[in-house]
């Protein structure tokens, strides 16, 4: 069971400048029993888990959607999928933005100003990259274990 | 009548659904995840229609889940390597379906060339209101 940050409690797990608030992300909604010991160090941090928490929620509600929720035939997602996708998005540390596709598979998405582009496109069975660089695309296979990195390296963070 | 062959300076007209939101409020056009379909991405044809008349008949049918419109020619879909095939239904002359040449889905570069080609003709979540029934 959840436990959640009661309303006006002040703590040092939130700091005064919340980017989570400025977002438009409810921050009496994020669950510490997801992060019990941690603490929140920076601002960036606690966005990041923010939105991770906002991808968990739309995940849940892509497994809502009856089939033909497309209204195209798409089938419903199985469980298996969210939680794969799930476990994915979890050891990312800049989150991406979500969106279901009619192919039963949760596309991540990555995008900056300058155009660059990254994208990993989770099936059952497997993890389809598109990283368009300056203009050069790639396309490849991934596990779930290298997502992070790539990421990481997009962002040209170590 | 609407001729079978889908010429290049055709626009293909894309509904995208309102739930779940494939809008990218950062780039202010959809994601390429709504142009990936097992069963090939189903649009409208314009068949020599005004844009209004198509726009207005999209949210007729689709009241409760149209979210926005977006069209992409015919021709750039050729361009990028998909295909608009005709595919008319009972109610709706005007289908058609885009696929791929090797398979029925896009590639995902294909899918991303079409997001980011797209013009988007309703905004999200600016549904045509008091439509006559």
């Amino acid at each position: 069971m959840a436990i959640y940050h009661p309303p006006n409690q002040k703590s040092d797990r939130i700091p005064k400048i919340n980017p989570i608030k400025q977002k438009g992300i409810n921050e009496n909604l994020i669950p510490i029993a997801i992060f019990p010991e941690q603490k929140f160090t920076n601002k960036e941090d606690l966005f990041n888990k923010g939105i991770l928490l906002n991808n968990f929620n739309k995940l849940d509600n892509f497994l809502l959607l009856e089939s033909n929720w497309n209204l195209n035939g798409a089938e419903k997602f199985s469980k298996n999928l969210i939680d794969l996708t799930k476990t994915v998005i979890n050891s990312i540390s800049i989150q991406p933005e979500i969106f279901p596709t009619g192919r039963n598979s949760i596309q991540l998405e990555w995008e900056k100003d300058n155009g660059d582009y990254l994208e990993f496109e989770v099936f059952q069975n497997e993890i389809i990259c598109l990283e368009i660089i300056e203009k050069v695309e790639k396309s490849f296979a991934v596990k779930a274990e290298n997502v992070n990195s790539i990421v990481r390296n997009f962002y040209g963070k170590q | 009548m609407v001729n079978n062959e889908v010429s290049n300076n055709e626009w293909l007209y894309r509904m995208v659904l309102n739930k779940p939101n494939y809008w990218k409020e950062n780039e202010n056009r959809v994601s390429s995840a709504a142009f990936k379909d097992s069963k090939g991405v189903s649009v409208d044809r314009d068949g020599e229609r005004p844009e209004s008349k198509i726009i207005e008949e999209l949210n007729h049918r689709f009241i409760e889940k149209i979210g926005g419109i977006v069209k992409i020619q015919a021709g750039f879909c050729r361009n990028s390597g998909a295909i608009p095939l005709s595919k008319p239904e009972v109610d709706n002359v005007y289908h058609c379906i885009i696929i791929g040449k090797e398979s029925v889905e896009l590639t995902n570069s294909i899918a991303r060339q079409l997001s980011k080609n797209a013009i988007t003709v309703m905004p999200f979540n600016q549904q045509i209101s008091n439509i006559s029934s």
